[in-house]
């Protein structure tokens, strides 16, 4: 136990955006709003991103929505969300009253529909977004705006028009160029990747019945800790190409993954299907944090990314 | 002082004070955890951590006696199988009590638990005989299972393999204890088909039916999304999660 020490300042800027310290929830791993207040301390987190919000609600995929292999989980709850109008509405005025920092995350079908979200994100005074890029663009073919250099950078480049907070966008790892979209981003003037969102699997579960092979099956994003090699991969990729902060994530649920994902060039981390399994985790990861630079000697965390050798 | 209370809560660390075999694949815990013990009602739920696994293991508690809590389980995958083999003495990490349980009126009641489903309605039935309220339970098993803790008197077992007095399934016998027993509420758990049947016959004597549902999910606290189910109210279709809006249900308003 360190004791009497002075407490380090955890606190990091994305752009303009102040986080307390650099431990962030992931969009869809922690609810709209106060979910988890009664596992974990809200004010003491660095930020939540919120569940994706689509402009109009959204009812989501029919089950089987969850799918469990070893370390990881594939979600396909094809968001199912409230709508942005009921989330500026009901779930707004929860957040601001608790103090809570936190980060919005969105998603459309189309660049107007990006562009309408930003405005009303804008409008409510909202200080940072974050944009899921992996939805299928229904103008285009329905390839997805996150794939594709040209419609990424119409995407990102009309929001950033909107939207005068701070823009992160999050970028899928199921992609070829991992370092040029990342150049697109930047190059659109987004503030801030985060990176990576789920890689694409599927669970089978088979079994032979009456001489025939059958089985069941669920197809979704896979997230936790076996996708930790291809976050860091991917961010280790991008960061070679770009200057932008890159918030890290892909199944942290420690304080040494947290050190792995600053290693590789991250200055702020996401934790998301960690909090299923603990869902009083963030506080203790703040907590152990605060602790190792106490240990260390380090009086603040932006010292400790500034000065990371190779 | 708020802060440090919140740390402190959650994850409540309970010590197994019996593992008890109940039949090839059934299994009766007893958990020595008082803040559980202390809030629980009838329907509500405990998530178990289970070793290495990601997801962690809902469980409906199926009793409470002083600061023991009682789940039922069968050994379905990984996360009961690890259950079933700790000892007594050996620790568990959960967390709840989670979800919403039985709305508990004063009427003359049918309980029903198809399987493990037998949990909550009998956590249920203990909860109706303190407040002096007229009961029968009705359960259904593959094969006849001997439950400590059920008040027998007031228990018809049926078993599929013929095993207990009466034999076939719930839907079988159903019909013929509403004529007997003359309930004006059902409260129900078990697998689906069954729970669906429950409610249309509950509809077709005009009774009450609540039922406890079950999907995967991975947070119990309404974040994940994964347990979502439908239901109708005021003629609207609507999603609720069974982890948090549940798991009990006015069986009406279930889009099966």
């Amino acid at each position: 136990m360190v004791n009497n020490s002075v407490k380090p300042d955890l606190s990091v800027n994305i752009g303009d955006f102040r986080l307390k310290n650099p431990i962030i929830t992931a969009s869809g791993t922690y609810g709209y709003v106060n979910e988890y207040e009664d596992f974990v301390n809200l004010e003491n987190i660095g930020a939540i991103v919120t569940k994706g919000i689509t402009l109009n609600p959204k009812v989501g995929n029919p089950q089987p929505r969850i799918g469990e292999v070893r370390g990881g989980l594939i979600n396909c709850i094809g968001l199912e969300n409230v709508g942005i109008h009921v989330f500026v509405e009901k779930k707004l005025p929860i957040l601001l009253d608790k103090k809570i920092n936190f980060i919005v995350n969105i998603a459309g079908a189309s660049i107007n529909e990006y562009a309408e979200l930003a405005k009303i994100c804008e409008s409510n005074k909202i200080k940072a977004i974050e944009l899921n890029v992996s939805c299928p663009n229904v103008e285009k073919g329905c390839l997805e705006f996150g794939r594709d250099k040209e419609h990424l950078y119409q995407l990102v480049s009309g929001v950033r028009q909107i939207f005068s907070g701070c823009l992160i966008v999050k970028l899928s790892p199921n992609v070829s160029n991992p370092s040029e979209l990342a150049l697109i981003v930047e190059k659109a003037q987004a503030d801030a990747i985060s990176a990576i969102n789920t890689v694409k699997a599927m669970q089978v579960n088979a079994k032979i019945e009456n001489g025939k092979l059958l089985y069941s099956s669920v197809r979704g994003g896979l997230s936790g800790s076996v996708i930790k090699p291809v976050a860091l991969n991917f961010i280790h990729e991008i960061r070679q190409a770009v200057s932008l902060p890159i918030i890290g994530m892909g199944g942290i649920s420690n304080i040494s993954d947290i050190l792995e994902f600053l290693a590789v060039g991250c200055c702020c981390v996401q934790v998301g299907t960690a909090n299923f399994t603990h869902p009083y985790i963030v506080d203790q990861l703040v907590q152990e944090l605060e602790d190792l630079l106490i240990k260390h000697n380090i009086s603040s965390f932006k010292n400790l990314i500034e000065k990371k050798g190779i | 002082m708020q802060e440090v209370k919140k740390q402190q809560k959650f994850p409540l660390i309970a010590e197994i004070t019996k593992n008890l075999q109940l039949s090839d694949d059934t299994y009766l815990i007893s958990l020595n955890c008082r803040e559980v013990a202390q809030k629980a009602l009838p329907g509500q739920f405990i998530s178990i951590l289970c070793e290495n696994l990601i997801l962690r293991r809902p469980f409906s508690i199926a009793n409470v006696d002083n600061d023991i809590v009682q789940i039922i389980y069968k050994i379905k995958g990984e996360g009961t199988q690890y259950i079933s083999k700790l000892k007594t003495g050996n620790n568990l990490n959960i967390i709840g009590p989670l979800g919403k349980g039985f709305n508990i009126t004063n009427n003359n009641s049918l309980l029903i638990g198809g399987g493990v489903g037998i949990a909550p309605v009998m956590y249920l039935s203990k909860v109706l005989e303190e407040k002096r309220i007229p009961y029968h339970l009705l359960a259904g098993f593959r094969s006849i299972i001997d439950i400590p803790g059920l008040n027998k008197s007031k228990t018809s077992i049926i078993a599929e393999d013929g095993s207990s007095k009466l034999s076939g399934t719930i839907n079988d016998h159903l019909e013929e204890f509403i004529n007997r027993q003359k309930p004006e509420k059902i409260y129900a758990c078990g697998p689906e088909p069954v729970l669906k049947f429950i409610v249309n016959i509950a509809n077709k004597y005009n009774l009450e039916a609540e039922v406890a549902l079950e999907k995967k999910f991975a947070c119990g606290i309404g974040a994940c999304m994964g347990c979502t189910i439908q239901i109708m109210e005021n003629n609207e279709i609507k999603n609720r999660q069974i982890c948090k809006d549940g798991p009990v249900f006015d069986g009406k308003s279930v889009v099966w």
